[in-house]
């Protein structure tokens, strides 16, 4: 009987694993096309209002969900506060902060971090068209996490299935 | 005036040292960052250095320059783009921060600058009251002179009108307020810092920020119906209509132009046209005999002392 049970829990764990593995996928591709808005809402802000960054990480704070609000307002205030470090820095540290431990492929981590680099240019065009570029490298990382989703998807969850069953018939 | 304000538009290191001179920011009218040159500080009507821990002066960096640039525009220039194109820009408290470097041309218009090599940061000083002695020669009862602020640079004609426009518009004891328009091309007056004024104007004025001056005076007749339009340094070809339509309207005009003494403003082309339809019936003069906003004479329209 308690074999049996300890049989069951194991098929059950390997199934969960490979499920919360495929819901990384899940996240990773809502996150990014949350962070493809931020990029957008940025465009608009700075094409139509002709806003100062600090003004308009404000704005969009106030659009988006969770954690990039939380990453915006954090950037804004610090740029307000101007103590001596680049855009490109402060924008660095909070977001590897706010990202650490997330499940994003380093590539991801390096793109959404890299956001505080490509701003801050003398004049708008320059500006809009450094923004462009950087939506192209969201959109390319997105597409390709879209085109293996579905693929990825299936071999975590049936990963999870499979090595569960093989350490249940291992320990049987 | 917040002196943290003031200083955290500097780099770290001009920072520290604003932060740990003993300076008084009402007495402090302009800080000026040269590359490789001095840290100069007009101070107390005089000119100062900043110096460093040696006593010794303090030499400007481009890397100070190129922060200090940062923290002005909010690490945002292109938004700024436009009146870096015209040498300066506003910031919080109504204060002015001019830049010169190397100007790039597309065709014969200015696109843009590079290589900064001077910021200067002119701090906008309010003196209420400093129009006391002057206002009953431009307004008594219900009448308001035409009038015309006269004076070299530096010597306060902008902080006058700004207590001129104050007193119209807030009224004083036994005389009613009245609406003015301003029109504040350079952001200069109401020293505006994301539409909101800085710089008390009085409770019935309206501004229009960064118009430029012909266009706005016309735009607030239309839309805003002013008794006084306000507006500073005026002189280019072009405003020369929109002070006849003022004028023709019914409004009176309250404006500032650059100059020594009332002959040396009328001698140039726009003044003269002006002088020949008897526009201004009051003209003031500032100087700088002890300090800076000396009221060096009143005239009247036809040139007569008051």
């Amino acid at each position: 009987m308690l074999k049996n049970a300890g049989i069951f829990l194991i098929l059950l764990a390997g199934t969960g694993i490979g499920y919360s593995k495929s819901r990384e996928l899940t996240f990773r591709e809502k996150n990014l096309r949350i962070f493809l808005q931020l990029v957008i809402f940025l465009k608009g802000e700075i094409r139509c209002g002709n806003m100062a960054l600090p003004e308009a990480f404000q704005e969009i704070a106030g659009k988006l969900p969770g954690m990039y609000r939380d990453l915006l307002e954090k950037v804004s205030a610090e740029l307000k506060k101007s103590q001596g470090f680049s855009l490109g820095e402060i924008f660095y540290r909070y977001s590897m902060e706010k990202i650490r431990g997330l499940p994003f492929s380093g590539e991801e981590r390096e793109l959404i971090c890299s956001l505080g680099g490509r701003l801050g240019y003398l004049d708008r065009e320059m500006q809009l068209r450094q923004l462009d570029l950087y939506e192209e490298d969201v959109l390319r990382c997105l597409d390709n996490l879209r085109r293996e989703m579905p693929e990825k998807k299936k071999i975590y969850q049936s990963l999870g299935i499979m090595g569960g069953i093989l350490l249940a018939v291992l320990l049987w | 005036m917040e002196a943290s304000q003031i200083q955290d538009l500097f780099a770290g290191n001009v920072r520290k040292l604003l932060a740990e001179a003993d300076l008084d920011y009402e007495k402090l009218y302009e800080i000026r960052m040269r590359a490789g040159r001095p840290l100069f500080l007009t101070y107390d009507g005089g000119e100062c250095f900043l110096r460093g821990k040696g006593r010794e002066p303090y030499l400007v960096t481009r890397q100070d320059l190129k922060e200090t640039l940062e923290y002005v525009s909010g690490y945002s220039l292109y938004a700024y783009e436009d009146e870096i194109r015209q040498g300066y820009l506003s910031v919080q408290g109504g204060h002015r921060v001019g830049i010169t470097g190397k100007v790039v041309l597309d065709g014969d218009r200015i696109r843009g600058m590079k290589y900064i090599s001077c910021i200067n940061l002119r701090l906008a000083h309010q003196i209420p009251g400093c129009a006391d002695k002057v206002m009953p020669f431009i307004r008594t009862g219900n009448w308001i002179a035409h009038t015309l602020i006269i004076s070299p640079p530096r010597c306060g004609k902008t902080t006058l009108l700004r207590d001129v426009i104050r007193q119209i518009s807030n009224g004083r004891e036994g005389v009613p307020g009245l609406t003015v328009g301003v029109v504040d091309e350079r952001s200069e007056l109401a020293g505006c810092y994301q539409g909101i004024p800085q710089n008390d104007l009085g409770m019935r004025t309206d501004i229009l920020d960064s118009c430029p001056k012909a266009e706005g005076m016309q735009m607030l007749i239309r839309s805003m119906s002013p008794a006084v339009v306000a507006v500073d340094e005026l002189g280019k070809e072009e405003d020369f209509r929109a002070v006849e339509s003022v004028i023709h309207c019914g409004c009176k005009l309250i404006a500032t132009a650059h100059g020594n003494s009332v002959e040396d403003v009328l001698r140039t082309p726009f003044f003269s046209k002006l002088k020949a339809m008897e526009v201004f019936e009051r003209y003031i003069v500032l100087g700088k005999e002890k300090r800076a906003g000396t009221v060096m004479g009143i005239f009247d329209g036809k040139g007569e002392r008051c």
